[in-house]
């Protein structure tokens, strides 16, 4: 059978008169007269957890036994949150996210990402955000949102929420770079180590680096590719012509990537002179379109230390 | 008399003949030259249509093998070729490739595993770049990139020893690394070695008419799967620029 009823309103079902009385269902189909046990299923055709409930099951009305039936039980999820609960992002990177919320029967934090039904960014052209997915699109900050019912309270206590959920989402710009470490660092000539040659000695540096974006923040993206130029500038006391510009490397999925610097000069080791040079990195994202020219770092090379920006 | 000693006599032959032939053999495998070893069969390579130089270097990355190529003028850029075959010893390829470039010839290396491509008629300023002696290069491990510009930072001392060279070296994470050590070897030597260690190919682009107008770039790149180092492929026929006159 089915009937609408009304929030608050309750009806009672006396299948003993369904049987006796030959009541048909809504197919014409009749409970057979001489039935006398059965099971029987409660079906919310609006589901809405805690809009329908059986309240009390009568077994027997002449002696008047009577029963708790089993009530439905729900497990709530109060503040649910986005897993990650922020986003950097590259243009055209695309990073999955969920939502995920604390069950309230047994505390686990878990993928409820199925009850929100409307993903949106609040700009779209910054950020296109879809079914658990975040895309960058260009740079820039907007929020991405999902919203769906979620169940609230837990057993048989039980109520759906409408629930918006947000994150902020910064899409990168490869605006300049950092060293996260320096790796080694050390005089070189032919005896010690055999970059330099001859009667040539210098500097060498080894250094770890990073990828930063328009806000200072490290671009922690695997696959950039990169590219650089180095043109030497003045004052030049190391008498440097020719500047090799060797590098290409790809970012590791932390985003870095070495960076490796030295000079070898007939003036070294006795100069305290120095050669100022400027490196330009060019930053091809893993998602390909036109490189990013990143600040130009300041080098200075002495016949004792090399510098970049100052470090 | 002869019966009974017959048997015994032949033994002896016998195991003469082993001693020999064993002999003969060792002394086989140890006279083989790296270019006289067995050669590598091509499964299977194709081509249709490309530039050689390109041709060449797709056989270097599909096969692994290390070659060597010498650009003069612009005829391996231009030139294009077409091959296709199976199960043909890669001499054999490189020959059907060279040959559709006029003027130009393949070698094997006397000592070394690397297959080298070259104008047939060298210039002088190519000859004299290639056979400049590096006294002391390495022992260094090292990625390629490294190995690369501490040759060219080496070769820069010989020609101009008065000038200094500075640089900086981008590099992966992951970039694999190499040992390689030489002493008293040629450009062209250390250069081979760096190809066979990436199994890949080294090209010197074209020099200016002296080395003492060779500016100050790269003049040769280093084509592997383990990276590249120097001019990409349309960057190799451009003649190297010379250096500017100093004031």
């Amino acid at each position: 059978m089915q009937q609408t009823i009304q929030p608050g309103e309750q009806m009672w079902v006396n299948f003993a008169d369904l049987i006796h009385h030959g009541v048909p269902d809504r197919k014409g189909n009749v409970l057979p007269a001489d039935l006398n046990s059965a099971t029987y299923d409660l079906q919310d055709l609006n589901p809405s957890p805690g809009s329908l409930m059986q309240g009390t099951l009568v077994l027997d009305n002449v002696w008047g036994n009577q029963v708790q039936p089993q009530l439905p039980e729900c497990c709530g999820f109060p503040s649910p949150a986005w897993d990650p609960d922020s986003y950097e992002i590259g243009v055209g990177g695309v990073f999955p996210g969920y939502i995920e919320g604390v069950d309230e029967c047994n505390d686990q934090l878990e993928n409820i990402s199925y009850d929100f039904s409307a993903w949106s960014s609040k700009n779209p052209a910054v950020a296109a955000v879809t079914t658990e997915q975040v895309q960058g699109v260009s740079p820039g900050f907007t929020t991405g949102s999902a919203g769906g019912w979620v169940l609230e309270g837990s057993g048989d206590i039980c109520a759906e929420r409408d629930v918006q959920v947000s994150v902020p989402i910064t899409v990168q710009v490869p605006t300049a770079s950092r060293i996260t470490q320096t790796l080694s660092s050390h005089s070189v000539n032919s005896a010690s180590f055999p970059t330099c040659t001859g009667t040539q000695a210098g500097w060498y540096r080894q250094v770890e680096k990073i990828v930063t974006d328009q806000n200072g923040a490290d671009i922690v993206l695997s696959g950039q590719n990169l590219s650089e130029t180095v043109t030497v500038g003045t004052p030049n006391d190391l008498g440097i012509t020719g500047t090799p510009q060797m590098g290409t490397a790809v970012t590791d999925e932390s985003g870095n990537f070495d960076d490796t610097f030295f000079v070898c000069s007939s003036s070294c080791p006795a100069s305290s002179g120095q050669t100022d040079l400027s490196q330009t990195i060019s930053d091809v994202l893993p998602s390909g379109g036109n490189p990013y020219n990143l600040s130009p770092n300041a080098l200075v090379y002495k016949c004792t230390s090399i510098t970049i920006n100052g470090q | 008399m002869a019966s009974s000693e017959g048997p015994r006599f032949m033994k002896l032959k016998l195991i003469l003949l082993v001693l020999a032939c064993s002999a003969l053999c060792t002394a086989q495998q140890h006279d083989e030259k790296p270019g006289e070893e067995r050669e590598l069969l091509v499964t299977q390579f194709s081509i249709s249509g490309v530039p050689a130089i390109q041709g060449l270097l797709e056989l270097s990355r599909s096969e692994s093998v290390p070659l060597g190529i010498v650009v003069d003028g612009d005829r391996l850029c231009k030139t294009q070729v077409s091959y296709s075959g199976s199960n043909v010893p890669l001499s054999f390829v490189v020959k059907s490739i060279v040959g559709q470039v006029p003027g130009y010839s393949w070698e094997r290396g006397q000592d070394s595993p690397v297959l080298l491509v070259t104008p047939v008629s060298v210039r002088p300023a190519t000859e004299q770049f290639l056979n400049i002696v590096d006294h002391r290069y390495g022992p260094m491990k090292a990625n390629l990139q490294t190995l690369a510009l501490t040759l060219w930072v080496h070769i820069r001392y010989v020609l101009y020893p008065d000038q200094g060279t500075a640089g900086s070296i981008l590099s992966s994470k992951d970039d694999r690394e190499f040992e390689l050590e030489a002493r008293d070897a040629t450009v062209r030597q250390i250069l081979d070695r760096m190809a066979a260690l990436a199994k890949g190919t080294w090209v010197l682009r074209p020099l200016p008419p002296t080395l003492a107008k060779l500016a100050g770039d790269l003049p040769f790149a280093i084509f592997s799967s383990f990276g590249q180092v120097g001019s990409d492929l349309g960057g190799l026929c451009s003649t190297e620029a010379e250096q500017p006159a100093r004031k």
